[in-house]
C-alpha cells in the first residue's frame, strides 16, 4: 500500500487534475424553510429567501457555464426537520429555476401548485468551476 | 502528461482535507468534501433490492413505499445534503405517472446511519417504485 500526503493537487501545468472516474460535485448545501443559515455546505456563499417557496443559492466560486447538473430535494413537509407523511398530505415538488454561474434557485411548491416552504432543503451542482 | 499512482491519498496539514484545482484553472475545491459519500439505486418493486450502491450495508423494507438504506460507513451528522429521484416507470413496464418522492424519516430527525426515502402515487397513497435513486454529500463521521 501506498500513501501520498499533499495539501493541494494541481496538473503538471498548474490546472486541474484528472482523477480517474471520478466527478466530484462543486456545491452542496443543506438548509431550513423559514431561514436562509445553511446547516451545512460546501462551496456555498448564502442562501436568500425571495419569499413563500422562493430561495436563492449563491455559490463562493462560481460554475463556468450555467449548462450544470442542479438536483434540488426537500423533505416534502411545510415542518421543520420532523415530520410525519400521511396519505394525501406533506407532499412537495421540487423544482429549480433561474440557473445561473454563480447562483440558482429552488422552489417547492405543494400538491396545488402553490409555492410553499420547505423545512428541509438539499441541493447541488455538478459541472466544471470557472 | 504525468500519471501519479497510488492507493491512498491523505492531506499533510489535515488528513482529511486537500485541494484540488478547479477547471478554470484558478480556484481551488475541496476533494473530501465535493465526494459523495454514498449513493444507491433501489428497485423498490416486489422484494425491494439494492441495484448498485457505494457506501451502503443493507436496505429495509420498512413498508410500502418507504426504504432506508443503512450506511457502511456513518455520517458525522444528520445536515448532509442529499439528491433523490425515482422513475416513473418500473422495471416491469408499469408506470407511476405523477408520482412524489421524498426522503425522511417518518415522524423523525434524518439518521446519521441510514437514509429514508418515501414515494407516493400522485393519488396520495404510498407506492413501491423502481429505481430509486440517490447520492449524498456532507462529512463522514
Amino acid at each position: 500500500m501506498s500513501t501520498i500526503k499533499v495539501d493541494t493537487v494541481q496538473s503538471t501545468g498548474g490546472g486541474a487534475v484528472t482523477l480517474t472516474k471520478q466527478h466530484a460535485p462543486k456545491q452542496w448545501s443543506n438548509y431550513g424553510g423559514s431561514g436562509t443559515t445553511f446547516r451545512d455546505s460546501f462551496n456555498s456563499s448564502s442562501a436568500t429567501d425571495n419569499g413563500t417557496g422562493q430561495y436563492t443559492i449563491t455559490l463562493t466560486n462560481a460554475m463556468s457555464t450555467d449548462d450544470n447538473a442542479y438536483l434540488y430535494t426537500n423533505n416534502g413537509s411545510t415542518s421543520n426537520e420532523v415530520q410525519a407523511f400521511t396519505t394525501g398530505g406533506d407532499r412537495q415538488l421540487a423544482n429549480i429555476r433561474a440557473q445561473a454561474t454563480g447562483s440558482y434557485g429552488v422552489q417547492p411548491t405543494g400538491d396545488g401548485g402553490a409555492q410553499q416552504d420547505s423545512g428541509l432543503n438539499c441541493s447541488t451542482v455538478l459541472g466544471d468551476l470557472a | 502528461m504525468s500519471t501519479l499512482k497510488t492507493n491512498t491519498l491523505t492531506g499533510t496539514t489535515s488528513a482529511g482535507s486537500i485541494l484540488v484545482t478547479g477547471e478554470g484553472g484558478s480556484t481551488t475545491t475541496n476533494l473530501q468534501q465535493g465526494l459523495a459519500k454514498s449513493w444507491f439505486t433501489i428497485n423498490g418493486t416486489g422484494t425491494a433490492a439494492l441495484l448498485d450502491s457505494f457506501n451502503v450495508g443493507s436496505l429495509t423494507d420498512d413498508a410500502t413505499g418507504k426504504f432506508s438504506a443503512n450506511l457502511t460507513s456513518a455520517m458525522s451528522n444528520f445536515n448532509y445534503a442529499l439528491a433523490k429521484t425515482h422513475a416513473v416507470d418500473d422495471p416491469d413496464g408499469s408506470s407511476h405517472a405523477g408520482d412524489n418522492g421524498f426522503y425522511s424519516h417518518e415522524g423523525a430527525l434524518p439518521k446519521t446511519t441510514s437514509v429514508a426515502s418515501v414515494c407516493s402515487h400522485n393519488g396520495g397513497d404510498f407506492a413501491d417504485v423502481g429505481y430509486i435513486s440517490s447520492s449524498l454529500h456532507g462529512d463522514l463521521a
